[in-house]
């Protein structure tokens, strides 16, 4: 059985239907990255699995290990190994950083019927994690994501994503934002926890970062839909193509039933 | 009758009462400023027959247990000394019961309270500095504090006013607080009630040059009560005032707050923290009047409502043309927990010099649905992510501060919050 499981699915917000028919299938461990011209539906994709609210799934299906998601809330879902980090990452001013991120990680173990982490062991945890994303140990002790540069914003999430442990990690473009060195010091720590048998889910627009943490199949989402997968070069043959082709394809096959659909 | 039945009786007595007074009613607090002088005159503050009692060194340290007339049994159990401080002093206000000062040393002192005839107490602290007055009081008369010039009370004192008595239906209070010269105080006060009841409080302060008060008010009438406040405060050269007030439930409450800033580089900061649900209605309105050069005030009003409660802040900046060089900043927030939910805010400015840096911001709006969905993701439960945000916004006046009054502020709204969150360390 794999890991994620989506088949079919079809969501819209308010009006808009964004995923038309979306199906995906990830094993444990695997590395998938999704590239898509803009608007075509990667963020929603990402938020729908995590459990955003503001999202109708109209038909399909989503599992996590065999259990769909579909009726859960999204702390539920994060108890039971889904992991969103953002594109745009929220600032939370006046929600401490470590304490959120402590009461998070207890949460979930709670939930999970796990022993919850004590104070000083996960003080020792967060400051590993977070020197290894280069994160200033006087940054995560702030409130959450205030004040922090984009560069900051991501790198901590890569430390939430150290700390929880989940089982899938969809990370939606990680590295905007990063500087050169962040982006190692990413690719680095998802080698590693890949290594430890976390699964991926990369949505990116480019192939700096699947260079340095290289996906085992690259999906191409046009419209609300996966119109092609394939190995790692793909994403390479994409960045001198384009979705052109993809995009024309998508307006001739969905244009009856997806008018609004961007080109 | 049974102590029990007499209570409810008491209790049914006073709501009756109360509601008789004439407060504004929720539609005519819709226009705000409602007119309040026709219960303000039923109080009738500011009596002449002053009761105060001023006295210090003179008398000799009381030392441990000290108490003047009535049971304490009445009183709300004292149960933490106030800011997690023994030896704290406690002046408590019983209804139309004698004022009792009591200095928290021990728990089981409180139990073997005699009543007495004692009229008068000072209680020393050390016997190189004065620390607190007191008197028998009666309702209606007034009570004076002084801080001597140059005395820096370490320790902070709490004035704690409550309940109310089965002869008067309401109560009114009047304290004037006098801080000399360099004297440094820090006052907790409480209004909390055990019974339904309606009360009227006015607080003066005059701080001469240099002093400086923390002025730390809980405000938190019973279910059903009616509070009315006046605080006005005198802030002389080069001294400084800072406020909290902490204000929750009760059906009606309203809070007047006037700071003049009288002296050269005269400082005050207020900050209001309030909670409103089912149909508690609270107001807010804070007017600095800035007639000294180079005087500096801020303003932070943050409320959470939910249910029908209504929550409304008015903070008014006037600065004179004998004031250049003032500093004047505002900021007020909102969330509205549901529909029905009603704030209010208002900033309004009256500058006669050309010389002022202000500011003001005011927002009103639900929680943040995208901050929610971020702490939820991570695994928090709604309700978790829920109380994080309430409580990042009610303690923003104070963020960043590791103060006893930054402590005093969480306290009150973590508990306020319930169990939602556990061992804070934000
Ligand atoms: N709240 C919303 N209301 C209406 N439409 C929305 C909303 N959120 C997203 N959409 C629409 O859904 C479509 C998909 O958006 P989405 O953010 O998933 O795109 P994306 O593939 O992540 O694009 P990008 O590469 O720019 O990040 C877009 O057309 C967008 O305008
Ligand atoms: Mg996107």
């Amino acid at each position: 059985m794999a890991l994620l499981e989506i088949d079919n699915l079809v969501a819209s917000i308010g009006e808009t239907e964004v995923l038309r028919g979306l199906s995906l299938k990830v094993e444990a461990g695997e590395v998938h990255a999704i590239m898509g011209p803009n608007g075509a539906g990667k963020s929603t994709l990402s938020k729908i699995i995590a459990g955003h609210p503001d999202y109708t799934v109209k038909s399909g299906d989503i599992r996590l290990g065999g259990e769909t998601l579909l009726n859960k809330s999204p702390d539920e879902r994060a108890a039971l190994g889904v992991f969103l980090g953002f594109q745009d990452p929220v600032e939370i001013p006046g929600v401490n950083n470590l304490y959120f991120l402590r009461t998070a990680l207890n949460a979930q173990r709670r939930r999970r019927g796990e022993a919850e982490i004590d104070a000083p062991s996960f003080l020792r945890l967060a400051k590993d994690e977070a020197a290894r994303v280069g994160l200033d140990a006087g940054l995560i002790k702030r409130a959450l994501n205030d004040g922090f540069s984009g560069g900051e914003r991501k790198r901590n999430e890569m430390l939430q994503l150290a700390v929880l442990q989940p089982k899938l990690a969809i990370l939606d473009e990680i590295d905007s934002g990063l500087d050169i060195d962040a982006l190692a010091a990413v690719a680095q720590n998802a080698a590693r926890l890949r290594a430890e048998g976390m699964s991926f889910l990369l949505v990116t627009h480019y192939n700096r970062l699947l260079d340095a943490f290289p996906p085992d199949i690259v999906h191409v989402l046009v419209g609300g839909r996966i119109v092609h997968s394939g190995p790692a070069a793909l994403a390479k043959e994409l960045e001198t193509s384009g979705y052109h082709a993809w995009s024309q394809l998508e307006v001739q096959s969905g244009a009856a039933q997806a008018p609004s659909l961007h080109v | 009758m049974t102590s029990m039945n007499q209570s409810h009786a008491l209790r049914e007595d006073l709501a009756a009462a109360a509601s008789g007074l004439n407060w504004p009613s929720r539609k005519q607090e819709a226009w705000r400023r409602s007119p309040v002088s026709s219960i303000k005159e039923r109080f009738s503050l500011k009596q002449q027959n002053e009761a105060a009692i001023v006295s210090l060194h003179e008398h000799p340290p009381w030392v441990g247990e000290a108490w003047v007339g009535h049971v304490l049994k009445s009183a709300p159990q004292s149960e933490e000394p106030c800011m997690g401080q023994e030896g704290a002093i406690r002046l408590l206000w019983l209804g139309s019961s004698p004022l009792v000062v009591e200095r928290l040393q021990s728990a089981e002192n409180s139990a073997e309270v005699t009543s007495g005839g004692a009229s008068a107490l000072s209680v020393r602290e050390r016997p190189e500095s004065v620390t607190a007055i007191l008197a028998k009081l009666h309702t209606r008369e007034t009570l004076r504090m002084r801080v001597s010039a140059g005395c820096a009370l370490e320790l902070p004192v709490e004035l704690l006013v409550t309940g109310a008595s089965a002869q008067e239906q309401s109560s009114g209070t009047h304290f004037v607080c006098e801080v000399g010269a360099g004297a440094c105080l820090t006052l907790v006060e409480r209004c909390v009630g055990n019974i339904s009841e309606s009360r009227s409080m006015l607080l003066e302060f005059h701080l001469g040059e240099g002093a400086q008060v923390e002025h730390l008010r809980e405000s938190s009438p019973a279910d059903g009560g009616y509070l009315l406040s006046e605080v006005e405060v005198n802030v002389g050269a080069g001294a400084s005032y800072r406020s909290v007030l902490f204000a929750r439930q009760g059906r009606y409450q309203r809070h007047d707050v006037t700071l003049n800033l009288q002296g050269e580089g005269a400082k005050a900061d207020f900050a209001s923290v309030v909670v409103a649900d089912s149909d508690s209605q609270a107001e807010v309105q804070v007017k600095v009047h800035a007639t000294a050069p180079q005087t500096h005030s801020s303003m932070c009003h943050r409320a959470v409502v939910k249910d029908r409660g209504d929550v409304g802040f008015t903070g008014t900046v006037a600065v004179t043309g004998s004031a250049p060089g003032a500093e004047a900043h505002q900021s007020a927030k909102a969330l509205l927990l549901n529909e029905g939910a009603v704030a209010f805010v208002k900033p309004e400015l009256f500058i006669e010099t050309d010389e002022v840096a202000c500011s003001h911001g005011a927002t009103i709006g639900a929680l943040d649905a995208a901050a929610r969905f971020y702490l939820m993701s991570r695994g928090l439960e709604r309700a978790v992510a829920e109380a994080l945000l309430i409580r990042a916004c009610l303690l923003e006046p104070l963020t960043g501060r590791t103060s006893p009054a930054a402590r005093w502020l969480a306290a009150l709204v973590e508990a306020e919050l319930g169990g939602n969150i556990d061992d804070a360390v934000c």
